[in-house]
Order: structure tokens, then C-alpha cells, then sequence
């Protein structure tokens, strides 16, 4: 019996001996030196299936034990960038050693359907990866193909149809309102994502207390886009008339605690680098020029222009930012046009035909500087602005005689504003808010216009050859406001009281002189030339302008503001003293006024559910009118239109209302608002425009009169995942009614405008892609119980382009925009046809582009404005063009 | 009512707004740890309630490998910690939105952070309770990384043009199934899961309560982060276990626990009502460890 034990035993053994076969080595690399954490695995010969597996140790070593019967195993050995070996072995307890090469690991990328919108109640997060494509250059390229955001010609973006108040690169504000230098400069592939914050509150202190309506966006960068210096650099050069050029370059710098954006440009293709963005006081006269239609500057802009900016900011160590920015620029624009200006009379039309050319060039040099402290209980912004403009201007006008017009005019702007909130640290419900803000402006004008158009007011009846207009303006304002924050809280309801203190002061003084000459019709005489022509002032009262306007407002108020989960409610209770004085040191128009006004208003937004929410403000108004609209002393306006206002201080009384019903749906990416606005107003005064042959005379006359306004416009939005579409659909109409008092009637004029626009995006294959732009609007304006109307203006606006991307970085872009207006039984129809192709070569992208191929001469446009009716057709700028390249120098 | 409960219990302390979710992460104050050189993207799938099998909830997870550590986390609760990150620089009126604002029609949230440490051999875990505000830690606990004992099965397929073979093993109360490709040579995966020669494409529960399916992988340099400024508290994975058991058995009793105001539920007008001491909660569980 033992002996069989014994045996079945040593059978059992055996068996085991045979069948357990161990395997072990090491992996060295090409030096001899130990592989860590290798993966060593025993395949079966036949179908590669693993048996077994292991790790190579500190040293390098491995050991696998298979009980496999097969005769020959297969053995890999592998791991993270090691190139795969595999060795066959007999199927017996043996050594194998590997010698393994290094190689880099090529992955097979899956991309993952992203979802391109996330997000929740207020905060929307687009990813920029999932929208763009290769044919996208800076991210206002990607920022177009959102639902629910647009992008305007100049860069700057709308979300809903309402314009972003604030604009973040990784949260930090930097730009301030310039912000359109990013959106044209950020390159699109460094984006990650753009978040849209609405109902946004900047001030972390006075969030929970103060509802804010306002939209931001914020863009969040690539990490690999963080913390490096980019240079980007863009040069081009063609021809269209002329030789045509652009060249610039762009310094970006975008870390955790400091940022920068500094631009050098130049061109004459049509990009105006000087902006009015901080300009707060205007010229009360202007030649009469071209004016611009609202098409592409890059399409009629004939300009040279060259631009600098510099823009910094630094996070200090109590983490506040301090930002500052430089900004000088250059432009020479050409302009030229025919026109043609209807004044709408109760019993007849009067047409004006001119023929006009201008010529202007403005400089700018602009510096700010910002403090922002802003913490949950701590709040500071000190912001420091100033800027000059320097414009001079020359223009020529043909109305069946030449008239010739300069202006010259220089404004000196300047405005200081302190924010500053500090809330009790025992209890931060309550605490003290201080705002005020600080404005100064000059701007001295002058006018030329030659011939003489105004001899019978001015010069008796007798012709003579210069009106020489110069105006003197200044402006001083200043807006005082401290809030307790929280005096009473009752359940959610909160009282704040607030007083509020502004001055405003104004001063005017004009000349308005005529050059007594001898009329030549053959030639215009070269102005101000002294010597040849001889100058006389008008000495009389009514000519001359030497006036002082002041404004004191004291209120005192409160806010009652009740804030739930889904309703927030907010309504002011303002008293406020008016004392209003009119200096007149030449004229007679001299005046007090002291008044007791309530000017409340009322906001609401409930939120029925996470997509539905619903708004509505009610406010009313009362404007004074400024300076601008109360001179007793004649101004040339311009060629055509001599105004003074006679009549005592007069105010105007308004309400307006406004219901909003948004909807969002993020995860199927839909965006939608309908609004209904209404404005009614009541005026004191009214203001008499006389006609005398093709001059225009005001006279402000004491007769009440009242008007209003009705829109409604509808947005909406929606994004597919299918072939990246993306519309966005906007409707408006409205219906207004004003009171006109033209050659001593009181005329009612109805205006009536509908406008809708649908833009879409598409990517119809990866290398296929297609936008377009379409936009119709029909504009009628009537004059109640009179005969005298106009026919509706319709235009239809149609642009499309096809981007193709073709194999060695090439792609095609063909574009083309179809415009037809019909107004006053004339219909004029005209096509604008680009191509472009562009190359991509390494990190250089070149692009060739020919715009306006059909070398249309001119851009046709018209509208109705109050008792006017305008038609244009102004020049833009022949076929051209431009070999440009963009590429990245470090 | 129910859902309501469910979905909003208000607690009204100092803090006047707040709503349920767990404590959110700023992401802005972190200390790089490695950087990646692919992410893989999972999509999970979860059982909430083991007596109702067909409901499926659904997140997204996030893999990203570096040299010698990886991070898998819930991309909804990066993103909830995204908002959270923007709100901490803006303040904006998001401020009392909760994390199941971020999540959209049948999602739900895989809530541990696991990050893997691939030298010393050892992971660690990153769990968050959800409760509201800020007032209970983060929990922490280290796991060594050769949890799963994987026996290899001769089948192979196909997963987005890599080929996989199989492996199972029992985990914690859960068979599992796993599909691994040698030609991405991580002994990586989803959540804890690791430790084949090869990364995990797929895994499934064999009660299908549970799956995890690769949908993305990329190559990309990302950092490889742990967030400071997180109040985190270190236990044992036991510890959690216990937690978790104690929230589901009653939700109320253990929030009154952790939380020290009163408890209201928000009703459909609007308006709050007080929750009674005595009001008992239960929610479902059936987690992926069941151990």
C-alpha cells in the first residue's frame, strides 16, 4: 500500500515537474543598464493570447512560471517609449536576457465628441477646440461660430445680442474697454475655453447686495500658451490703386501674475488704429463729409493710419491689480461720396443732391492708469484717464455750386474715478460705499466754408466768400455717491440709503465771423490767405456766443432691494434738487431754474427654472438739455444749417419699460431672448427747423409735445453637433412716433422699422466649411394728416463664404455679398466678389487675397432718421490686391 | 416633495446661500506633481440604486499619465471646481449653485480623485462627501497599488483600433472584467484599477451595475496637479466606507452630524420648512466596493 502511495506520489510530481516551467532574465538597455517596471509577458505561439506576466524589478530582473504544455512560448517584453521585442523559446525553465532599445511611443489618438457647452445657471463654457477649425486665425474667428455670441467688425462682442461689459484673459482685466486688441490678436489655437458670465457683479463686495444684469467673458488659456512671450508679426503688401501694405507686430505676454499686450501696426488697406473710446466732449459743428457706411472699414476705408499700444498688468502682493496703458495713433482717410438728403415736410420734399470729397487726419495719444483692489469685504478701483485727439479735416462739397469746408479741432479729455466699498468685518452684511467720478474736457473748433452760404443773416443780403466758425467748449463734470450698505435687513428684504451729489459745468464761446469779399464764382479764393481777403466780425449779439451753464443736483434716496433664490427684485426711491443757471454774458437768454424731481425706477427677474427666466425694468427720466441745444447766439452748423435756441430752461419728462423673456438650454445648446421695449417722452420745448432755399434754420419754441417708441426684438440662437452648425437668428421692429415742428407746423412723424438677420456656420466636411451672413430690413416714415411721404426703403444683404482646406497646407476662400436697396422708386443692385488663398508653410501663414474682383466703385445705402431720408452712394476702395503673411518670430 | 428634498436641502447658518454639493476645490492654488503625456478619456457608468437596474447614470473620467504618477478625476466635478475657481476670482451670482447644476440629463458624479504613484507603488485616494459648503474635509486615504489580483483569460478584442486581451478579478465585493492593450505599455486605468501590463480600455461589473468604456485618448503635456488650499483630513479607506454607509442610511441624521444650523427643505412655492429632528432619510447604495 505505501509502495502505491508512494508512486502516485512521484507520479503527482513528476506531472508538476513537467508541467511548470519557469522563465527568468533580465532586460538591460543598449548601456548594460537595469529596464524598471518593464512588462514582460509569456504569449501563446499560436493565437499571441498572454499566459502570464510581470514587471521587471529595481534591477531589471523579471521571473514568469507558465504550466503550459506547449511546446514553444513567445515572450514580449515592452514598456513606456521601449521599442517591443518578442523572443520564442522553448516551453522549458530556462534564462532569456533582453537587450531593449529606447523608441518613442506613438499613440493612435482617439478624440473624444466633446461636448462644446457646459455650464450652469449663469456661467456658459464654450470649448474653443470643439468649434474652431484650421482656417481660424485669432479667437474672434472662433468666437463668431458660437451660438449665442457675435462678433462685430471691430472686434468688439456681443453675447444674446447685448454687448459684454467686461472682458477677462485668466480673470484678470487688463484691456479695460479696449478689449477688441485681444479678440483680433489671441491666437485661436491657445484658447481653451470662453466662459460668458452673465448676471455678473465685478464687485465681490457688493455681490448678494447689488443684482448686476451685466454679461462678462472671460478666456481661459492652454497651459502651454501661459507664462511665454509670443511675438507675432504680420506683413503684407499689394496693390489696388496704389500700393497698398499692412505690417505689425504683436507682444503677448500672459502669466499667473502679470500680463501684457503690445501692438506696433501700419497700414493704408483700411484698419483705422484711432479710436474716440475715452473721448467724452464733441465738436457742436462739423463739414459736411461722406459718411461711412456700416460695411467693413476694410472694404471703404482709404486711410493711412499707424498705431501704438502698450498695455500692462500686475497683480501686487495684497493681490490686487494694477494695470496701466499707453496708446498713440495716426490716420489720414480719404472719403468720397454722392448723397442724397430729403427733408420730409408736412406739404412737400425738399431733395438735396451733393457731391462730396473729404480728406482727414486725426492723431491721438491716450495713457490710463487703474488700481483694482477688489476683495469680499474690501473694495478700491482708482482709475486715472487722459487722453488728446488732434483732427484736421478739408472737404468739398458740389450741390450745384463748389463749396469748400476746413476744420481744425483738438480735444483734451481727462477723467479720475475712485470706487472704494468697506464692509464691517463683525458683520459683513452692512457697510459704507464711496463712487465718484471725476470728467474734464476742452475741445476748441474751427470751421471754414466758402463760399458764403448765409448772406442774408449774415453779411445783409450781400454775397461774400468765407464764413469762419470758431467755437470754444469746455466741460466739467463730476458725480459724488455714498451708500450705507445695509441700514435695515427685514427677512430678505434690505433698505440702503444713498446720497448722491453732481455738478456739471459748461461753457461755450463762439465766433461766427463772414470774410466780406467780392464773390468769384470761377474760382474759390485760397482762405485765410491775408492780404487778398479782408476780415469783418460781426459785432451784433446774435452772432456771438459767451456762455456758462451750470448744474447742481443734491439727492438723497433709497434702495429697497429683495433678493430670494429665483427672485431678485430692486426699486430706487430718489428726491433730488435741481438748480440749473444759464449764464448768457452776450445774449439775453440768461436763466435760473431750482426743482424738486423723483426720478424712481424698478427692476425685477424671476428665474421660473434653470432655462426659463423673465425681466422687467421700469424707470423714468427727466433731461435737461445741455449747453449744445440752449445757445442764443447763431452757429454755423455746417454748410447748410445756421441754428440758435431761444427759449428758457426747458425739461423733458420720460418713462421706459422693458420685458425680457430669455431661455437657455445648455446641453442642447439652444439660446434664446424676446424683449419688448417702450419709451414715452414729453417735452416743454420744441424745436423749430425752417427751411430758407437749402438752409436749415432752429429755433427752440415753448410748446409741449409728446412721443414714443415700441421695439420688439427677438434672438435666438442654436448649435448642432452635427457638422459644427451653429444660427443665430435676430428679428427686431419697432414703431415710433415724434413730433416735428417744421415751417411752423407740428407735424407727427411715424417711423417704422423691421430688421432681421440670420447667420450660419458650417463645417460640411473636415476640409469644407460655410458661413453666411443674410440681413433684410424694410424702413417707412410718414407725416400724419399730410400728403407729403415717402416709399419704404427695403435693402436685402446677403454674405457667403466657402472655406476649402486642400492637401500641403493649402485651403481657398471664396467670398461673395449680394446687396440690393430699393428706395424712392430706384433699386440698385450691386455684387462685391473676394477670393483668397491661403498657404500654410511650417508656422508662416501666407495668404493671397483679391477683394472686390468685380471692382464695384461704389457702396449704395439708404435710411430714414426722424424728418430725414438719406441716400449714399459712397466710393470704396477698387479691386486690390494683398500678399500678406502672419507668423509667430518667438 | 421627495425630489425636491433630494435635490435641494438648504441650511441656513451664516452663510445665508448655499445648496447641496460637495466642498468645491479652487483650482488655482496647486503644486505640480508631474506632467502628462496622455490623457484617456472613460466614460462610467453607475447603478445608484441596486433595486432599480436599468437606471443608469452616467460621468465622464479623466486619466491623465505622467512619467511616475497619474490622476483620474470626475471631468463634471472639475468642471463644477472650474465654476467654483471663476467665482472665487469674480464672485459672480453662481456663488450657491451646487454641483448638480453641472450635471446634465443622466449624468451623475464619480466622486474619488485617485491619484497613482507609480514608483512607490502606492495611490491615493480623494473623497468628498456630498454635503454642502465647506463643512466637512476632504477625505484622504493611501491604498498600495497591487489592490486587484488579475487572472488572465484567453480572449482578445478590438477597442477603438487597439487590440485588448482579458483579465478579471474579484474586487471588493464585485467581479470585474477588464480589456488591456499591450500597445499602450501603462499598468494604468480607470479609478483604482491598475496593475496589468498594459492600459485598461474597458472594464465591466459582471452584475452590470457598473462599466467603464474609454472613449478618448490623446497626447498631450498637461501638469499633473495637487490642489493646496483644500482643508484635507487623512482616514482609511475603512473610514470612508463607514461614512458613506452612515450618509446613506440617514441622510438627515448624519448632515445634523456634520452641520452645525438647522436643516430646511425648500418647497415648491419657494418657501423653506423646517425638517424635524426625528425625520429619517435613506438613500440608496450600492457602490462600487461593496467591502
Amino acid at each position: 500500500m505505501k509502495q502505491i502511495v508512494f508512486l502516485i506520489i512521484s507520479i503527482f510530481f513528476s506531472v508538476q515537474a513537467f508541467a511548470q516551467t519557469t522563465i527568468s532574465g533580465e532586460v538591460l538597455n543598449e548601456k548594460k543598464q537595469p529596464i524598471f517596471n518593464a512588462s514582460v509577458m509569456l504569449l501563446r505561439v499560436t493565437d499571441s493570447l498572454p499566459m502570464a506576466y510581470t514587471f521587471t524589478n529595481e534591477k531589471g530582473h523579471y521571473q514568469l512560471v507558465t504550466q503550459s504544455e506547449e511546446a514553444k512560448l513567445l515572450i514580449a517584453v515592452y514598456g513606456f517609449n521601449l521599442k517591443r521585442q518578442f523572443k520564442e523559446v522553448e516551453n522549458k525553465t530556462q534564462t532569456v536576457d533582453f537587450t531593449v532599445q529606447e523608441e518613442a511611443l506613438q499613440l493612435k489618438e482617439v478624440s473624444v465628441k466633446s461636448e462644446k457647452i457646459w455650464g450652469s445657471n449663469d456661467t456658459v463654457n464654450y470649448v474653443v477646440d470643439a468649434f474652431r477649425d484650421t482656417t481660424d486665425i485669432v479667437i474672434a474667428d472662433v468666437l463668431k461660430k458660437m451660438p449665442g455670441i457675435e462678433v462685430k467688425d471691430d472686434g468688439k462682442v456681443e453675447y444674446k445680442g447685448k454687448p459684454i461689459s467686461k472682458f477677462y484673459i485668466e480673470n484678470m482685466d487688463m484691456l479695460q474697454g479696449r478689449y477688441n486688441l485681444a479678440t483680433t490678436s489671441i491666437a485661436a489655437s491657445d484658447v481653451a475655453s470662453v466662459q460668458v458670465m452673465e448676471n455678473h457683479q465685478e464687485v465681490r463686495a457688493l455681490q448678494n447686495i447689488q443684482f448686476s444684469d451685466n454679461v462678462a467673458l472671460n478666456i481661459k488659456l492652454k497651459e502651454n500658451a501661459k507664462g511665454t512671450f509670443a511675438l507675432m508679426a504680420d506683413l503684407g503688401a499689394g496693390w489696388a490703386d496704389s500700393l497698398q501694405y499692412e505690417g505689425g507686430l504683436t507682444g503677448m505676454y500672459f502669466a499667473k501674475r502679470n500680463q501684457f499686450l503690445g501692438t506696433l501696426k501700419a497700414n493704408n488697406s483700411g484698419t483705422n488704429l484711432v479710436d474716440n473710446e475715452n473721448v467724452t466732449v464733441y465738436p457742436m459743428a462739423s463739414m459736411v463729409k461722406p459718411s461711412a457706411p456700416g460695411i467693413s472699414g476694410v472694404r471703404h476705408t482709404l486711410n493711412r493710419s499707424q498705431g501704438v499700444t502698450y498695455n500692462s498688468l500686475h497683480k501686487l502682493k495684497n493681490e490686487a491689480e494694477l494695470s496701466y496703458s499707453l496708446l498713440f495713433g495716426g490716420d489720414r482717410n480719404r472719403k468720397s461720396s454722392e448723397s442724397r438728403t430729403l427733408y420730409l415736410l408736412p406739404d412737400d420734399t425738399i431733395s438735396l443732391a451733393e457731391r462730396m470729397q473729404s480728406l482727414e487726419t486725426a492723431r491721438m495719444l491716450e495713457g490710463s492708469i487703474n488700481y483694482n483692489l477688489n476683495k469680499d469685504l474690501d473694495y478700491l478701483k482708482i482709475s486715472l484717464t487722459a487722453s488728446g485727439h488732434r483732427n484736421w479735416g478739408e472737404g468739398l462739397v458740389d450741390n450745384g455750386e463748389l463749396i469748400r469746408q476746413e476744420e481744425n479741432y483738438q480735444s483734451l479729455c481727462a477723467k479720475a474715478n475712485i470706487h472704494w466699498i468697506r464692509k464691517s468685518r463683525r458683520d459683513p452684511e452692512s457697510g459704507i460705499e464711496f463712487n465718484s467720478t471725476t470728467s474734464y474736457g476742452t475741445l476748441p473748433y474751427g470751421l471754414q466754408v466758402a463760399p458764403g452760404c448765409f448772406p442774408e443773416v449774415l453779411n445783409g443780403g450781400e454775397d461774400y466768400a468765407t464764413t469762419l466758425q470758431n467755437i470754444g467748449y469746455q466741460s466739467f463734470k463730476s458725480e459724488n455717491f455714498l451708500r450705507f450698505l445695509t441700514s435695515v435687513v427685514w427677512k430678505r428684504l434690505r433698505i440702503m440709503p444713498y446720497f448722491n451729489f453732481s455738478m456739471e459745468e459748461q461753457a461755450l464761446n463762439s465766433d461766427a465771423l463772414c470774410v466780406i469779399a467780392r464773390r468769384n464764382d470761377e474760382a474759390i479764393q485760397p482762405l485765410c490767405s491775408d492780404g487778398l481777403l479782408r476780415f469783418a466780425r460781426n459785432d451784433g449779439d446774435q452772432f456771438s456766443n459767451d456762455i456758462r451753464w451750470h448744474k447742481y443736483q443734491p439727492a438723497a434716496g433709497a434702495y429697497f432691494t429683495y433678493d430670494r433664490r429665483r427672485v431678485n427684485v430692486t426699486l430706487m426711491v430718489p428726491v433730488q434738487l435741481r438748480y440749473l443757471q444759464l449764464d448768457d454774458r452776450i445774449g439775453t437768454a440768461s436763466d435760473k431754474q431750482f426743482k424738486v424731481l423723483s426720478q424712481p425706477s424698478l427692476s425685477f427677474r424671476y428665474d421660473f427654472s434653470h432655462n426659463w427666466k423673465v425681466s422687467t425694468k421700469i424707470a423714468t427720466y427727466n433731461n435737461t438739455p445741455s449747453l449744445r441745444m440752449l445757445y442764443s447766439g447763431y452757429i454755423l452748423q455746417n454748410y447748410r444749417t445756421l441754428s440758435r435756441y431761444d427759449c428758457p430752461l426747458a425739461d423733458t419728462y420720460g418713462a421706459n419699460g422693458s420685458l425680457t423673456l430669455s431661455f437657455k438650454n445648455i446641453m442642447k445648446y439652444v439660446f434664446g431672448d424676446l424683449s419688448v421695449n417702450y419709451n414715452r417722452y414729453r417735452n416743454e420745448v420744441m424745436y423749430a427747423q425752417s427751411f430758407e432755399g437749402n438752409t436749415m434754420v432752429i429755433n427752440a419754441v415753448e410748446q409741449p409735445s409728446w412721443g414714443d417708441y415700441l421695439s420688439v426684438s427677438l434672438y435666438a440662437g442654436k448649435g448642432f453637433s452635427w457638422k459644427k452648425l451653429n444660427i443665430n437668428a435676430k428679428c427686431s421692429c419697432g414703431w415710433g412716433r415724434s413730433p416735428h415742428l417744421v415751417q411752423n407746423q407740428v407735424a407727427t412723424y411715424y417711423n417704422q422699422g423691421w430688421n432681421a438677420n440670420l447667420t450660419a456656420s458650417i463645417a460640411i466636411t473636415d476640409y469644407i466649411f460655410f458661413n453666411n451672413k443674410g440681413s433684410w430690413s424694410r424702413f417707412t416714415t410718414s407725416v400724419d394728416g399730410f400728403t407729403a411721404g415717402s416709399q419704404p426703403i427695403v435693402s436685402l444683404i446677403d454674405n457667403a463664404n466657402l472655406s476649402v482646406v486642400l492637401p500641403f497646407g493649402l485651403s481657398v476662400t471664396p467670398s461673395v455679398e449680394l446687396y440690393h436697396t430699393r428706395s424712392e422708386g430706384r433699386t440698385d443692385n450691386f455684387v462685391l466678389l473676394d477670393f483668397s488663398l491661403g498657404y500654410t508653410f511650417r508656422k508662416v501663414k501666407l495668404s493671397l487675397g483679391v477683394n472686390n474682383i468685380l471692382d464695384t466703385e461704389s457702396f449704395v445705402y439708404s435710411y430714414y432718421s426722424g424728418i430725414y431720408g438719406y441716400y449714399s452712394a459712397y466710393s470704396i476702395r477698387p479691386r486690390s490686391v494683398m500678399l500678406a503673411a502672419r507668423f509667430k518670430v518667438f | 416633495m421627495t425630489k425636491n428634498a433630494h435635490f435641494v436641502l438648504l441650511l441656513i447658518f451664516a452663510v445665508s446661500r448655499l445648496a447641496l454639493s460637495q466642498p468645491p476645490v479652487n483650482l488655482d492654488e496647486y503644486k505640480v506633481l508631474d506632467q502628462s503625456r496622455f490623457i484617456v478619456t472613460y466614460e462610467v457608468m453607475m447603478t445608484k440604486d441596486s433595486l432599480k437596474p436599468t437606471e443608469h447614470k452616467f460621468d465622464r473620467l479623466v486619466l491623465m499619465v505622467g512619467d511616475s504618477i497619474s490622476t483620474c478625476y470626475s471631468n463634471t466635478m472639475h468642471r463644477f471646481d472650474s465654476a467654483y475657481t471663476i467665482r472665487c476670482a469674480h464672485k459672480g451670482r453662481d456663488s450657491y449653485q451646487g454641483l448638480r447644476h453641472f450635471v446634465g440629463e443622466n449624468g451623475d458624479v464619480w466622486v474619488p480623485d485617485v491619484y497613482k504613484y507609480y514608483i512607490k507603488k502606492q495611490m491615493t485616494v480623494m473623497h468628498r462627501m456630498e454635503v454642502p459648503g465647506n463643512f466637512v474635509p476632504v477625505y484622504l486615504y493611501e491604498e498600495p497599488l497591487d489592490l486587484m489580483d488579475w487572472q488572465m483569460s484567453f480572449d482578445s478584442k478590438e477597442i477603438l483600433g487597439y487590440q485588448c486581451f482579458k483579465a478579471e478579478c474579484d474586487f471588493r465585493g464585485r467581479h470585474w472584467t477588464a480589456w488591456c492593450t499591450m500597445q499602450i505599455p501603462v499598468q494604468d486605468g480607470p479609478w483604482k484599477f491598475c496593475g496589468l501590463p498594459g492600459l485598461i480600455l474597458q472594464m465591466e461589473e459582471s452584475r452590470g451595475h457598473y462599466a467603464f468604456r474609454c472613449i478618448g485618448i490623446e497626447t498631450r503635456k498637461k501638469p499633473i496637479v495637487w490642489y493646496n488650499n483644500v482643508d484635507y483630513q487623512s482616514c482609511t479607506h475603512a473610514d470612508v466606507v463607514k461614512q458613506m454607509e452612515d450618509y446613506h442610511a440617514d441622510w438627515n441624521a448624519y448632515v445634523r452630524r456634520v452641520f452645525p444650523g438647522k436643516i430646511v427643505r425648500a418647497k415648491n412655492d419657494g418657501s423653506f420648512e423646517k425638517v424635524s429632528v426625528g425625520e429619517k432619510k435613506v438613500l440608496p447604495y450600492n457602490p462600487a466596493e461593496l467591502e
